[in-house]
């Protein structure tokens, strides 16, 4: 089970916040670009030949002579997209289990705000960069996303460029990217997932990566590139593993802000999912 | 410093290996990592071959280098060599002649000596000796500094001469094998030269600073002429100096006397004091100088001038001429004050008696019967064997008695008799009492021994005669200091001049080594009879002088011996602190790092 039953609760009263107009293919909660039937008027426009009579505004063609229609504000659903990185490195320590619950926590969310949510993982099966989950709308879907979701173990190597670029670039709409970034290309990976309309990166990290516990002398093996390094850690090593993991931090936050994202590192501990909503609400990501 | 174990330092080769171990590039551990970007520039281990790398100055290292040595410095065994009287095991040997009395000198040997019993302890043991006419050992291999300030609260300076010498001796003694052992004299030099200079491995601590003084050298009854008392004041200053002597009997001053004495001088008066027989006349100077032990005097008024001698038993030239020899000394045929027998029964106690070969005596019992044995004891100290050397005399035939010994007499132990001379473990001469009164009690016939021509023998005799003089009040009035005295039947007390002691009747009181009175009291505190006991003359010209040591410092109050103090107990604990500081290099806490940006 991704999020507990007390959880879901407490995300079924919240629903997303989007800051631009979306424009989705179905009816949601959304300022939509388009003009719609909602209540909520937004403007005129002349009138041409085939628009609906009961829009012309007849209280000013009787004042002004002028023939105006009535323009009301459309409401569109946010189809979100959710990727979770689940390369081999996402394997280590609690990284992967964080990954299910922050992907859990924003894809419920979605489902709760009336949007269509649509899971993805990278690597995919075989030859496929990734691997798209079904579409689904309601909360009532959520059963069959969480088990999509379990499904999936962590392995393999993932080309983050490439999964980003091509699913920001598929339909409108927010891109949630959840990954550790450990790839070489990860730049190219927050600047394509930009593509979308509006998109989040939650950087998942597992706290041993922030605070290794290891010295001496190493042969330190990537685990998805199998190459390794042998290094001699002390206490100066550890010290500039530090200065060098914030810079790699205070760069993403940097890169991912930059092209208008948001950006939320999110260290796999036990409280991730509260931490998390905590987050996005000081946000006004949610409300 | 130096090192008591300079070959530990061998082992600084141990740093070698520990350089090695630091250098030698050990197995690396594979740890998989998400990814190895984070690493990029982290330092490289030396990827080539060679099983070794530069050595890295951490501070591990620094502080395992810096135990290591410390700990070698610490199996050297560094020391300082440290000017202290105290050794593994010291003996402190104080003399207690009167001339220590001078210019607190005494004072300030006990206020030394206390400082050093303070620092006594297992690795520090202290022996105490007195050098004083009845040398002793106060304190054996004592660690406890409380019992070693309770037995010099026991010293007092005493009226007699130094015997340094036998004090060496018994100090010599106290060492053991296991523990070097030191000895200190705490001493104004003396009188008597000591047999051996330079005193081997001994420091002194020397009270040289002089004292102008002004003394009773000689303070007795006139021999012959009744109610007159014979007084000689020495001033050993180079000042003249007045000095007024206040003459009592019986506590009841009778005559002041202004008498002034020129540097370096003597004053000799003859006073009229008027006193019966038995009574207690004593002189008492008026004077600031540097010591008051010999300021006062004191003698009983005997009842006669001399002594009447009366030989009794088989006749012998020896003990005639004897007689005749003496002066002062008249043989009388009957009534005598002073009783010789010479072999056969003991009679009756009517005087004080010199029984030659008697019957035994009560307490003395005839075991055996020795032959052609030579004299090698007699007892140190004892003032009636003053000037008597009787080395080598020898005795053809000689009971061997058994007697109960009164060399330590305790209340209620019963009649004892002190052996003064010995031939091995054979008694030749003793001194005891019979029927309440003094005795000298020897083992062998004039005529069995080389002894009545040996040139002793007329001192000895002097001396026996004037010891038993006393006790029967017909002596010379006072008698020198550490004379026994004989206590009567019913006495239980004796009172000196420094306090009371109490005894058992019918024994020998041996404790007179002050000066002054000793009145012998019974059990309802009346007085039997009173004593007298007076100061070595000598001691009052007593001049401070150095004893002459070898291998030690000898110098003024404070002299001092070296010896090594080690510091292996501050190395180690430097040890334990640089040890615990590594352990807390080694696993101190890595500050905070990031949490989830909000």
């Amino acid at each position: 089970m991704i999020l507990e039953p007390g959880l879901r609760r407490r995300l079924e009263r919240l629903a997303l916040v989007t800051r631009h107009r979306v424009r989705g293919r179905w009816w949601g909660g959304h300022r939509s670009q388009r003009m719609g039937d909602s209540l909520d008027f937004a403007d005129y426009r002349e009138y041409v030949e085939g628009d609906d009579l009961r829009r012309v505004d007849y209280n000013l063609l009787a004042r002004l002579g002028v023939l105006l229609i009535r323009l009301f504000e459309a409401e569109d659903e946010s189809p979100i997209r959710v990727v979770v990185d689940r390369s081999a490195s996402m394997a280590m320590g609690a990284k992967w289990p964080a990954a299910l619950q922050v992907a859990g926590v924003i894809s419920f969310l979605g489902l709760a705000s009336g949007d269509r949510v649509q899971p993805y993982v990278t690597p995919g099966d075989g030859a496929r960069p990734f691997e798209a989950g079904p579409p689904l709308r309601h909360v009532a879907s959520w059963p069959r996303l969480e088990a999509w979701l379990e499904h999936h173990q962590p392995g393999g190597a993932t080309v983050l460029p490439t999964v980003t670029g091509a699913v920001a670039a598929g339909a409108p709409g927010p891109v949630v990217l959840i990954s550790d970034l450990m790839d070489t290309a990860w730049e190219a990976a927050v600047d394509r997932l930009s593509l979308g309309r509006g998109g989040l990166l939650l950087h998942v990290l597992d706290p041993i990566e922030l605070r290794p516990d290891l010295a001496g002398d190493l042969d330190l093996v990537d685990v998805e590139s199998g190459m390794s390094i042998a290094v001699s850690l002390d206490r100066d090593a550890i010290a500039a593993y530090d200065a060098r993991m914030a810079a790699f931090l205070d760069a993403a936050e940097r890169r991912v802000r930059r092209r208008g994202l948001e950006y939320v590192l999110a260290p796999a501990t036990p409280d991730l999912a509260e931490r998390l909503v905590e987050v996005l609400a000081r946000r006004q990501l949610v409300r | 410093m130096s090192f008591l174990a300079p070959v530990a330092f061998f082992l600084t080769a141990l740093v070698g290996p520990l350089v090695a171990l630091y250098m030698l590039r050990s197995r690396r551990r594979r740890v998989v990592v998400p990814s190895l970007l984070p690493w990029e520039g982290a330092p490289r281990s030396v990827s080539s071959a060679r099983p070794w790398e530069r050595i890295r100055l951490t501070p591990l290292f620094l502080l395992q280098l810096l135990v290591l040595l410390l700990f070698v410095l610490s199996l050297a065994r560094p020391s300082v060599a440290q000017r202290s009287l105290l050794g593994p095991h010291t003996v402190l040997v104080i003399d207690t002649s009167a001339s220590m009395a001078q210019a607190g000198r005494f004072e300030r040997a006990v206020g030394e000596m206390r400082s050093l019993v303070g620092e006594a302890s297992e690795d520090r043991l202290i022996s105490i000796v007195t050098g004083g006419p009845d040398p002793q050992v106060l304190a054996a291999f004592a660690a406890d500094s409380a019992a070693l300030e309770e037995a010099l609260d026991e010293l007092a300076v005493t009226g007699g001469a130094e015997r340094l010498g036998e004090a060496i001796r018994l100090a010599r003694g106290l060492a053991t094998p296991d523990r070097p052992t030191s000895v200190v004299i705490f001493s104004d030099g003396g009188t008597n030269p000591l047999s051996v200079e330079p005193v081997a491995g001994a420091v002194h601590v020397a009270f040289p600073d002089p004292a102008p003084n002004v003394g009773v050298s000689l303070f007795a009854p006139v021999p012959d002429v009744r109610g007159v008392a014979a007084l000689e004041i020495v001033n050993v200053g180079l000042d003249e100096v007045g000095v007024d002597a206040v003459i009592s009997v019986e506590g009841v001053p009778v005559t002041r006397l202004r008498i002034d004495i020129a540097g370096q001088a003597v004053a000799r008066r003859q006073v009229e004091v008027g006193a019966d027989a038995g009574s207690v006349v004593t002189v008492e100077l008026a004077v600031d100088d540097g010591s008051d032990l010999d300021d006062r005097a004191v003698f009983v008024v005997p009842s006669t001038g001399g002594a009447g001698v009366e030989l009794v038993g088989e006749r012998s030239l020896f003990l005639e001429a004897l007689l005749r020899a003496l002066p002062g000394t008249e043989q009388v045929a009957d009534g005598g004050s002073i009783v010789i027998v010479n072999g056969g029964p003991t009679p009756e106690a009517a005087a004080p008696m010199w029984l030659i070969r008697t019957d035994p005596p009560e307490g003395v019992s005839v075991t055996g019967v020795g032959q052609n044995l030579v004299v090698g004891f007699q007892r140190p100290g004892e003032p009636l064997l003053d000037d008597v050397d009787l080395a080598g005399v020898v005795v053809g035939e000689v009971d061997i008695v058994d007697v109960v010994a009164a060399e330590h007499l305790q209340p209620g132990s019963g009649s004892g008799w002190l052996p003064l001379v010995r031939a091995g473990d054979v008694p030749l001469l003793l001194l005891g009492e019979v029927g309440g009164r003094r005795a000298v009690y020897q083992t062998f016939l004039l005529e069995h021994s080389d002894l009545p021509v040996n040139v002793a023998f007329p001192i000895l005799a002097r001396n026996i005669i004037d010891w038993l003089g006393a006790g029967s009040g017909s002596g010379q009035g006072a008698d020198p200091v550490g004379t026994p005295i004989v206590l009567p039947e019913g006495a239980t007390v004796v009172l000196g001049p420094a306090g009371e002691v109490a005894v058992g009747d019918g024994n020998l009181f041996v404790a007179t080594h002050r000066p002054g009175l000793y009145r012998v009291l019974d059990a309802g505190g009346s007085g039997l009879r009173a004593e007298a006991r007076t100061l070595d003359p000598s001691e009052i010209h007593a001049v401070p002088r150095t004893i002459e040591v070898q291998g030690t410092d000898s110098g003024g109050a404070g002299g001092e011996a070296t010896t090594s103090r080690e510091w292996v107990g501050w190395i180690l604990g430097t040890i334990l602190v640089f040890s615990l500081l590594e352990w807390w290099v080694g696993h101190r806490p890595a500050p905070a790092r990031r949490g989830m940006v909000a």
